[in-house]
C-alpha cells in the first residue's frame, strides 16, 4: 500500500495516521530494539514513558493495540516487526497475546477538581471516570481481538469475575455481557462529563466514585469469553497516552493505586517530560521495584565518554526515512539516502558548478597554507600529499584544510621548533581523524561558503532524538526532490548545496518561530545564543581542539541536582533555571549524562536546528564544562567572546564574518590582492 | 421527529446609532444590573460601558476580571492604566467584585476560560441580578465565550426569574486584524461547558470542522486540524465584509491547511455576515443541522466550531453551539481554541483604525419569554 499523498513525510505524526495498514508500513521495528523489554516495560506494574513531543511515545503504544498486532500476526515469521513483538510475547501466529487498551489523558480529568472540594472525592471521581473510559476502550479492544463488531456484537462477549476478583467498583455485576458492562461504563462517563460541562452547578455527591484504578482487573482476559470460547490472551496492558494532561496529584494517585493496591497490573503512561519540571520529579522518587520510567531519548543514548552519537538511533531515523520514501507514489527512490546527494561536487549540474568554485577556493587555500608554512619544510609532504591529483577539488580542499588544522596544532605545540625535517605523509593520517576532517568541512563552510549540512547521516544528527523534527525536515527535502524529479522526468536527488540551504532555512524558521510562539521566547533565544556563542569560540580555534566542535555545555551533577530541586537558588540562577526548563520542554536543549575528567556531569546539548542556525557542525557529541554561576552570568550579562570569528572567503556569496586575528594576518596578503583584482576589474 | 425552531430565530440586535437609543429606553424601567467585563489594554474596553452609562445610573453589581497574561507586551501597560482609570470613574457607584484569572496557574491550557466560567458563576450566584450585561471588549475570545456561556446557563437555570442577558461589543475589524498574538500554545482545547460529547469514549461519530476564518491564524488552524482530524472541513468566511475580497484572500491564504485531499469541497464554503452575528448564527446552526441530518444515516457526526475572526462572529459561534447542543442537532458540538498568552497591538501605527461600532445583543430574558 502506498500513501495517498504527494509527499510521504506529510502524513504528520502517529496520531494523524488513521489507517493501521499505513501505520504498520511506516513502522520501523528497530525502535523496539532500543527498549530494555525484559527488565522494565513488561516486568513492572507501572511504567512511565517519557520524552519530548515527537519522541515516539505514541508510536510504541499504538504498536500494542489489537488492530496493529493482528496486522503483525499476519506477517511472515521472519518479518522484523513480528520477530521483535513475538520475542516479548505480544503476538504469535494466532494473533495478539496482549490486550492493549489505548486510552488518552484529557483535560476533563483536571476539570473534575472543579466539582469536588475534598481530596478524597476528587480522587474517587478521577478513578471512576478513568475506569469507565478504560473499560469502554477495553471493550472495543476485546471485540477487535475476537473479530467482532463494536458495539453490535458486545452481547457475544461474556465475563464472570468469580469470587477471586476483589476490589471491584460498586454497582458492577459479578457476571454479565460486554453490552451490560458498556452500559455501566457509559453511564458513569456520561454522569461525569455532564457534571464537568455544568461546571460548579453540579453536586459531586450525586456522582459515581471508585476507590481504585480497577480497569485492568475488569479487563483481565481470564474473566472473559467470547461465544467461540476463551480468548487467546495472556495479559491486559492499559496504556494511557498524553499523561501530561493528568494533574500531578492524579498521576500520584494512579501510581499509588497501581503499584501498591493492585497486583498483576500492567499500566503504561506516556507523557511529555521536562527534566527540570518539578511536577515530574515525583517519578524519580518513586521509581523502583514497582514503577519504572523510561526516557526514550536515554534509550538511544549511551552513558560514557564516547563522542560519537549512538549509531543505532541514526540508523533508526534513516530507516524511518527509507520507509517513507519507499511508500511514495510520485518517486521511486529505493532508500532515504538516494533522495540526498552525498558529495558536494557530485555528478549533477550543481555539482559541476561547485567543482569550478572549489577549484578556485583550493587555490586560495593553497596560498594560505603556503603563507602559514613559509620557511618551514617539515610540512611539505603533508601539503603535497593533500593535493592528490586523483581526488576531486572538494576532496583536495577538505584534505588540505584538514592538513592545515594538524599543521596549526604542530605550530602551537612546544616541540614546534625542535626539528624541521619533512614529516612523512602517514604521520598526517595518524594525527587526523573523522573529527578533524569534519572540522575541516565545517571551516570550509564558514570560510568559503561550502555546504555543510547534507547527506542522510547529517539529517539524522539534525533531528536530535526527535522523529517529528526529522520528518518535518525531510518533508521539505522531499518536496525539493519531487520538484526536481518532475522537472527532469527522472528521480533526481537534492544537491548538497540545496540541502544545506533547506536545512539553514528550516533552522531559521524554527528560530524565528520561537520568539513569537513561546512564553519567554525572547529569553530562550538569548540563552541559546550565548550558549552557541560560547561553543563557537572553541569551534573557530585554528587547532580545532574539540574537533569537530563542542555542541553542548555541561555542569556538575551536584549543580544539576540543585537545578532540579529548584530551592535555595539565587534569583539570577532561578531565572536561568526557568528558561533552561522551557528550552528543554520544547526540545531546543536535551540533557545527557556524561563524564568530565572522571567527574559525572550533565550536558545540555543544543538541538540540531540551533546548531545549524549558528553554523556549528552537528556530527559531534563534544561538550565544554561550565558551572551555573558562569552560565547565569552569560545569560544575564551577555557572553563576551575573547576571540573573533573567522572571515568568510566566499565574499559575496555568504554573509562575511570578521576573521580571527591570527587568520586575518595569514590571509591579509592575498585578501589585499583580491581587493586589488576587484578594483582592476 | 419535531425539530424545535432556532432559539434566536427572532432576536434583538441594536447596533451603531440604535445602541444608545436602546439603552436609554432599557433604563426607563428599574433594573438590577450585573455588569461583567475584563480589564486590559484594548482601546475599546470602556467604549460600550461609557455609552451605556449615559443611560444607566451606575448602581448595581460589577465583576471585573483581571487576566494575568504575563506575556502581555510591557508597552501595553500604559494603556491598561488609562483604561483602569476610566473604568474607576464609570463604575464608581457599582458594587465591584474583582476576580484575578490566573491564566498560568497550572500547566492546563484552558485555565483562563475555566476560571472565568467559575468566577462568573460564583458572581451571579452571589449578586442574583435580573439584568446581566457581558462586555467582551477586553476579553480574549475563550474567556469571552466562557463568561457568556456561564451567563446564559445562569439565565436558563433561573427561567422563572426572567433573567435578561445582554452582550455588548465595540466592533472594529481593522483593530482586530491589527492585534498581535504571541506565545501561542501548542495544544488546542475545547470551550469548558462543551466538552462532554467530544470526549466521550462511547461516541463513534466523525468530526466535522467549521472554522470561521480570520487573518494570521495559520498555527491555530493547523493545531486544531491535527488534534481532531475532521473528515470534512467547512470554512466560514466573512461576507459581506468591509473588505469585499477578505473571504477570497483568507481562502487563498489557508489553502495549504484547508485544501487537503478529499477533505475540502468548494461548495462547503460558508459566507457569514461580518456585522450581523444573528445572521451568522443562523448560517452556522443551519449548517450544523444539515450535517447532523445527513450523518445520522451513518454513525453520526460531531461539529467543531472555531472562531478565528472578530468578537461578533465568535459570539455567533457560541450561539450556534449553544443552540445546537440544546436542540440535539448532531452527536456533539463544541468550540475549539488555541490560546495565545501574549497580546498587544501597535497604537502608533501610521494609519489609525476607524472608530468602532457598538453592538448590543439581547440573548435571553424578557423578549424570549411569552
Amino acid at each position: 500500500m502506498t500513501i495517498n499523498v504527494a509527499n510521504p513525510f506529510n502524513t504528520g505524526d502517529t496520531e494523524s495516521i488513521s489507517d493501521d495498514e499505513i501505520f504498520l508500513n511506516l513502522f520501523e521495528p528497530t525502535v523496539l530494539d532500543s527498549i530494555p523489554w525484559q527488565t522494565t516495560p513488561l516486568a513492572k506494574p507501572l511504567v512511565f514513558w517519557l520524552s519530548a513531543e515527537g519522541g515516539g511515545k505514541t508510536t510504541i503504544l499504538r504498536t500494542f493495540t489489537p488492530s496493529v498486532l493482528k496486522g503483525v500476526a499476519r506477517k511472515d515469521e521472519e518479518d522484523p516487526t513480528y520477530r521483535a513483538l513475538h520475542a516479548i510475547g505480544a503476538v504469535d501466529r494466532i494473533g495478539p497475546r496482549v490486550l492493549g487498551v489505548h486510552c488518552k489523558g484529557s483535560l476533563s480529568y483536571s476539570y473534575l477538581n472543579d466539582i469536588a472540594n475534598d481530596e478524597n472525592s476528587r480522587k474517587r471521581l478521577f478513578f471512576a471516570l478513568l475506569n469507565a473510559r478504560a473499560v469502554l476502550r477495553g471493550l472495543k479492544a476485546l471485540t477487535e481481538v475476537a473479530d467482532l463488531r463494536y458495539p453490535e456484537d458486545l452481547p457475544l462477549l461474556g465475563y464472570d469475575f468469580k469470587e477471586d476478583a476483589e476490589g471491584l467498583p460498586p454497582n458492577l455485576s459479578m457476571r454479565g455481557t460486554g453490552e451490560s458492562l458498556r452500559l455501566w461504563a457509559r453511564s458513569i462517563e456520561k454522569n461525569c462529563l455532564d457534571a464537568i460541562d455544568a461546571g460548579g452547578l453540579y453536586q459531586a455527591r450525586d456522582l459515581p466514585k471508585h476507590d481504585f484504578f480497577a480497569a485492568q482487573l475488569i479487563l483481565d482476559p481470564k474473566y472473559w469469553r467470547s461465544e467461540s470460547g476463551a480468548l487467546q490472551l495472556s495479559k491486559t496492558l492499559i496504556m494511557i497516552d498524553d499523561g501530561q494532561e493528568l494533574t500531578r496529584e492524579q498521576r500520584e494517585w494512579l501510581a499509588k493505586s497501581v503499584t501498591r493496591e493492585r497486583e498483576g497490573a500492567h499500566v503504561w503512561v506516556a507523557s511529555r517530560h521536562n527534566a527540570l519540571d518539578p511536577a515530574d520529579q515525583f517519578l524519580g522518587a518513586q521509581a523502583g521495584r514497582e514503577l519504572a520510567r523510561i526516557r526514550l531519548e536515554e534509550c538511544w543514548s549511551s552513558e560514557g565518554s564516547s563522542n560519537a552519537r549512538p549509531r543505532q538511533q541514526r540508523d533508526f531515523l534513516i530507516r524511518v526515512g527509507t520507509r517513507r520514501v519507499k511508500n511514495a507514489r510520485a518517486t521511486a527512490f529505493p532508500r532515504y539516502a538516494d533522495m540526498l546527494e552525498e558529495r558536494p561536487d557530485g555528478p549533477t549540474n550543481e555539482g559541476r558548478r561547485s567543482r569550478e568554485t572549489f577549484g578556485k577556493d583550493l587555490e586560495k587555500l593553497k596560498e594560505v597554507v603556503a603563507h602559514r608554512t613559509r620557511g618551514i619544510r617539515k610540512y611539505d609532504k603533508w601539503v603535497q600529499g593533500s593535493l592528490d591529483a586523483s581526488a576531486t577539488p572538494y576532496e583536495r580542499l577538505v584534505q588540505l584544510r584538514n592538513a592545515l588544522i594538524i599543521i596549526e596544532r604542530g605550530l602551537n605545540s612546544p616541540q614546534a621548533q625542535i626539528s624541521d625535517s619533512p614529516l612523512p605523509l602517514n604521520e598526517l593520517e595518524n594525527r587526523s581523524d573523522s573529527g578533524t576532517k569534519h572540522a575541516a568541512q565545517a571551516f570550509l563552510a564558514r570560510e568559503f561558503g561550502a555546504p555543510l549540512y547534507y547527506g542522510e547521516e547529517t539529517m539524522a544528527y539534525l533531528a536530535t532524538n526527535n522523529v517529528q523534527q526529522f520528518i518535518a525536515l525531510s518533508e521539505r527535502l522531499y518536496e525539493e526532490a519531487l520538484s526536481r524529479t518532475v522537472k527532469q522526468a527522472k528521480d533526481a536527488p537534492v544537491p548538497c548545496a540545496v540541502q544545506d540551504r533547506i536545512v539553514r532555512k528550516f533552522a531559521d524558521d524554527r528560530w524565528n518561530d520561537m520568539r513569537s510562539r513561546f512564553k519567554d521566547g525572547k529569553d530562550m533565544q538569548h540563552l541559546l545564543e550565548v550558549m552557541a556563542a560560547r561553543l563557537t569560540d572553541d569551534f573557530i580555534r585554528e587547532t580545532a581542539p574539540y574537533a569537530p566542535a563542542p555542541v553542548g555545555l555541561s555542569i556538575s551533577v551536584e549543580e544539576y541536582e540543585l537545578l532540579k530541586e529548584g530551592e535555595g537558588l539565587s534569583p539570577r540562577v532561578q531565572r536561568l533555571r526557568e528558561v533552561l526548563a522551557r528550552c528543554l520542554a520544547e526540545n531546543f536543549l536535551w540533557v545527557e549524562k556524561r563524564h568530565d575528567k572522571s567527574e559525572p556531569h550533565r550536558v545540555f546539548y543544543l538541538n540540531g536546528v540551533v546548531l545549524a542556525k549558528h553554523g556549528l557542525p552537528v556530527k559531534s557529541r563534544q561538550f565544554q564544562p561550565t558551572d551555573l554561576e558562569e552560565l547565569a552570568s552569560w545569560f544575564h550579562d551577555g557572553y563576551r567572546s575573547e576571540k573573533k570569528a573567522r572571515a568568510s572567503m566566499a565574499g559575496k556569496k555568504r554573509k562575511p564574518r570578521p576573521p580571527s586575528n591570527k587568520f586575518r594576518s595569514t590571509l591579509k596578503g592575498f585578501m589585499e590582492e583580491d581587493e586589488e583584482d576587484d578594483r582592476e576589474t | 421527529m419535531i425539530v424545535k425552531p432556532e432559539r434566536w430565530e427572532h432576536h434583538l440586535l441594536a447596533a451603531r446609532e440604535r445602541f444608545t437609543a436602546f439603552w436609554k429606553d432599557y433604563f426607563t424601567k428599574p433594573r438590577e444590573v450585573a455588569y461583567i467585563l475584563a480589564e486590559g489594554f484594548d482601546p475599546r474596553m470602556c467604549e460600550a460601558l461609557g455609552a451605556i452609562r449615559d443611560s444607566w445610573d451606575g448602581n448595581g453589581h460589577a465583576l471585573v476580571l483581571h487576566l494575568s497574561y504575563s506575556g502581555t507586551d510591557a508597552k501595553m501597560e500604559q494603556y491598561v492604566k488609562k483604561n483602569r482609570d476610566r473604568l474607576g470613574d464609570l463604575l464608581a457607584s457599582a458594587t465591584t467584585t474583582n476576580a484575578t484569572i490566573n491564566v498560568r496557574a497550572t500547566a492546563q491550557r484552558a485555565e483562563g476560560a475555566r476560571q472565568t466560567g467559575l468566577a462568573v458563576q460564583q458572581f451571579l450566584g452571589h449578586a442574583r441580578p435580573r439584568d446581566v450585561i457581558v462586555d467582551i471588549n477586553a476579553m480574549p475570545k475563550s474567556v469571552a465565550l466562557s463568561a457568556l456561556t456561564a451567563a446564559l446557563k445562569y439565565s436558563d437555570a433561573h427561567k422563572n426569574e426572567r433573567v435578561n442577558v445582554h452582550v455588548v461589543v465595540a466592533h472594529n475589524p481593522h483593530l482586530d486584524d491589527r492585534m498581535k498574538r504571541t506565545d501561542i500554545q501548542r495544544d488546542p482545547f475545547l470551550l469548558p461547558g462543551f466538552i462532554g460529547d467530544f470526549e466521550s469514549e462511547d461516541n463513534k461519530a466523525v468530526n466535522i470542522w467549521i472554522p470561521v476564518l480570520g487573518p494570521g491564524q495559520d498555527s491555530q488552524l493547523t493545531a486544531i486540524k491535527a488534534e481532531w482530524n475532521p473528515v470534512e472541513t467547512c470554512p466560514a468566511v466573512p461576507s459581506p465584509s468591509v473588505n469585499p475580497r477578505k473571504g477570497d484572500d483568507l481562502l487563498t491564504n489557508y489553502q495549504d491547511i484547508l485544501l487537503e485531499e478529499g477533505r475540502f469541497v468548494p461548495r462547503n464554503v460558508l459566507r457569514v455576515s461580518e456585522r450581523d452575528p444573528f445572521e451568522a448564527y443562523h448560517e452556522l446552526v443551519s449548517t450544523i443541522a444539515e450535517y447532523g441530518k445527513t450523518y445520522k444515516l451513518l454513525d453520526g457526526c460531531k461539529v467543531l466550531l472555531s472562531s478565528h475572526s472578530s468578537k461578533l462572529l465568535s459570539v455567533a459561534c457560541l450561539l450556534a453551539a449553544y443552540d445546537a447542543h440544546e436542540r440535539d442537532l448532531c452527536d456533539g458540538v463544541s468550540i475549539a481554541f488555541v490560546e495565545a498568552y501574549g497580546h498587544g497591538y501597535d497604537p502608533e501605527e501610521a494609519t489609525p483604525p476607524p472608530g468602532s461600532e457598538l453592538f448590543e445583543m439581547w440573548l435571553a430574558g424578557d423578549p424570549y419569554i411569552s
